[in-house]
């Protein structure tokens, strides 16, 4: 704080563009398209894994990776973390979506028990994470 | 938008729902899995048909975004320039503005100075001068100043110089300017001193050109006796006892005397070392003729010779007797002395110059003792600083009697221009006007003052015609009938009030119709209406100015109530 710090000379202002609202309302038609594409590919890995049960899980852990990345490792633009998490969700929810004559046989403590977990599992994360 | 964007995104609607309809999976498994492929396709296209048009326009964008940074940058530079460039517009359109005020105030004063001399006495003042001949040949002079401090320079040098030669021992130097002159004497005796003091007494009294000097000793002499004259870049020759040379310039001397004339300028020529002319070879046939010549040609061709012997030399010049008389009447004849040691004694006799009566002098005794008859003495004076000169000229003017100016007291009745005087407390003289003046401005006033008078007689006349007719009582019933339309159409509300409406208005407003419409509420549309633009709004605006209304602000509307 105290030491003599070099000052810098002041840079010039430099004027930066800002997009126009064309290209705002192109970028967002562009961020639906990508979620729908999202959604798409899960509801056709759903589709497909249905007729073939030897890889039924091949197709669900490839589900789960897909949304899951896309949903923890977003790009480094920030411009794009919101898209690419929402987008994993659509991913997720467009598998889940197509098995929905499965979903309708849910039980009420299936429910229970996934928020139950859930919250045993955020108590884990917590602890863990204050651990020095 | 794109049609190909749009169709993508309804053709992946479809196949979605195709993907995700609510059949029975066994029988619907191809049809489901072709709709989710038939998805991913469509969106797949759409995004990058959006992207693609997105790169476009942002590319666009930064084109012209990039375009108008160049145009700003650009504009600021010009800024300062005609900001520059503007300064210098009102710079000049004020000097024009100040020039066209003094214009105008000359042009007044000028009619006033007319009404006051009278045309023929101003005419009469400025007659022009008769150009000089020689103005259109003469080279344009380097400046006024200098010019006239030069001729007061030299006229008094010349004044000094001539008092000089006049109050010394009868003025006998004064009567050697055109004549020719033959010095002689012994060795040592001062004569090519005083030949030379003589040269440039004749060179800046008379304006003389001194056109050569032969002396077979000029090697010797040109640092000496001769040094004024070689400093004014005056030829020598015949220098190292070269005959031919000297003998040239005898020649040329002839050459003169058979071409020049009276009107032709002075020049004085020195020969020194004549004795010898005759002994030397080169020299001895133009020798011969020499004396004969100078006693008959040099009055003629404007030429003023000096000649340098040594003592006794008259018979060698002219060789005769006949010759010996022709001398004695065209020629100043000085004898200087030396002592023994040849040493000049400055004294000696001088023949041949005239008393009062024109009657010949022979044998007056001279002296050239006084400090002042020397050739450098000379030379000095006519090219020493000018403060030297400035003391002579103040000297000269010390003695004037001082003038003492007796203020002249006018009781006359002041005149306009004396009125215009006292006013601008600046009193111009009558000396700066006619200075001023020219015949081609005094005629313009001339003019100006007539059309003034016939512009006054016009509008006294116009005057006393609309007085006939438009007399107080019309302007009275007028204003009544406005007043009366106020009332009327304007029950609720005051002239004051209305005014105050107006006034506020114009703070604001430059323009009469749109404070009509807004503070008086008419307008055009209203046509037949009780609130009429031009049956109620305009007359009564411009009555409630008039009436009320301060000077500002009824040259603010003076074109409109001119035209109401």
């Amino acid at each position: 704080m105290f030491l003599p710090v070099e000052k810098k000379k002041p840079q010039p202002i430099e004027v930066k563009q800002s997009d126009s609202p064309i290209i705002g309302r192109w970028q967002n038609i562009g961020n639906w398209q990508f979620r729908s594409l999202c959604f798409a590919i899960g509801t056709t890995a759903a589709n497909f894994a249905r007729p073939n049960p030897q890889y039924f899980w091949l197709y669900v852990v490839g589900i789960a990776i897909g949304s899951l990345s896309l949903m923890l490792v977003p790009p480094s633009d920030l411009k794009y973390q919101g898209l690419w998490r929402t987008a994993g969700a659509a991913l997720l929810m467009g598998a889940l979506v197509t098995w929905w004559d499965l979903l309708m046989m849910l039980q009420w403590w299936h429910f229970a028990g996934f928020g139950v977990g859930a919250v045993f599992t955020l108590f884990a994360i917590g602890s863990g994470g204050n651990r020095r | 938008m794109s049609k190909l964007a749009i169709g993508s995104i309804f053709g992946g609607i479809c196949c979605l729902g195709l993907s995700v309809a609510p059949f029975p999976f066994q029988h619907w498994a191809i049809a489901r899995q072709i709709g989710g492929i038939g998805a991913i396709g469509c969106f797949t296209f759409g995004y990058f048909e959006s992207e693609k048009i997105k790169s476009k326009q942002q590319a666009f964008e930064s084109w012209q975004f990039q375009d108008q940074q160049k145009q700003k940058k650009l504009d600021e530079a010009i800024e300062p320039i005609l900001a520059d460039e503007l300064m210098q517009k009102q710079q000049i359109r004020a000097k024009y503005s100040v020039a066209d005020s003094e214009e105008e105030m000359k042009g007044y004063f000028n009619i006033l100075q007319v009404e006051r001399y009278g045309e023929d006495w101003l005419r009469a003042q400025l007659q022009p001068d008769s150009p000089s001949p020689l103005a259109d040949i003469l080279p344009e002079p380097e400046t006024e100043l200098e010019t006239q401090e030069k001729i007061e320079t030299l006229a008094a040098k010349k004044a000094k110089l001539l008092k000089l030669i006049r109050e010394h021992e009868g003025g006998w130097i004064g009567q050697l300017m055109k004549k020719p002159v033959l010095i002689y004497g012994d060795q040592g005796s001062g004569k090519s001193y005083f030949a030379e003091f003589l040269a440039l007494c004749r060179h800046y009294l008379r304006g003389h050109e001194i056109v050569s000097i032969a002396d077979p000793h000029f090697h010797q002499n040109k640092d000496e006796c001769w040094k004024q004259l070689v400093k004014l870049k005056v030829p020598g020759f015949g220098a190292h006892h070269d005959y031919a040379a000297v003998n040239s310039q005898i020649v040329s001397m002839f050459d003169r005397f058979s071409k020049r004339t009276l009107k032709d300028a002075p020049i004085t020529s020195i020969f020194d070392e004549v004795t010898r002319y005759g002994q030397e070879e080169a020299t001895q046939e133009s020798s011969s003729k020499l004396g004969s010549k100078l006693s008959s040609d040099p009055r003629k061709a404007k030429e003023s010779p000096i000649l340098i012997a040594h003592a006794k030399t008259l018979a060698a010049l002219g060789g005769g007797e006949g010759f010996a008389d022709a001398i004695q009447g065209n020629f100043v004849r000085i004898k200087l002395n030396s002592d023994s040691e040849q040493e000049p004694l400055w004294r000696g006799t001088i023949s041949g110059i005239k008393d009062a009566d024109g009657e010949p002098i022979e044998n007056q005794k001279v002296s050239i003792k006084a400090d002042w008859i020397r050739s450098s003495w000379i030379y000095d004076l006519f090219n020493q600083p000018l403060d030297l000169i400035a003391e002579i000229a103040l000297i000269e003017t010390q003695k004037l009697p001082d003038l003492v100016i007796e203020p002249i007291v006018d009781l006359v009745i002041e005149s306009d221009v004396d009125k215009l005087d006292r006013i601008l407390n600046q009193p111009i003289g009558d000396d700066y006007w006619l200075s001023e003046m020219s015949p081609e401005l005094l005629d313009r006033a001339i003019e100006m003052r007539n059309t003034q008078r016939q512009q006054v007689s016009e509008s006294l006349t116009s005057i006393s015609e609309v007085a006939i007719i438009d007399t107080i009582q019309s302007k009275d019933s007028h204003d009544f009938d406005t007043q009366r339309l106020i009332a009327e159409k304007f029950p609720e509300k005051t002239e004051k009030a209305l005014f105050d409406s107006i006034y506020e208005y114009s703070a604001t407003c430059r323009n009469a119709s749109k404070i009509i419409k807004s503070a008086l509420k008419c307008s055009h549309s209203k046509k037949g209406s009780p609130r009429s633009y031009k049956e109620v709004g305009k007359p009564v605006f411009i009555y409630l100015i008039r009436k009320y209304g301060e000077a500002s602000l009824i040259a603010k509307f003076a074109d409109y109530l001119d035209k109401g």
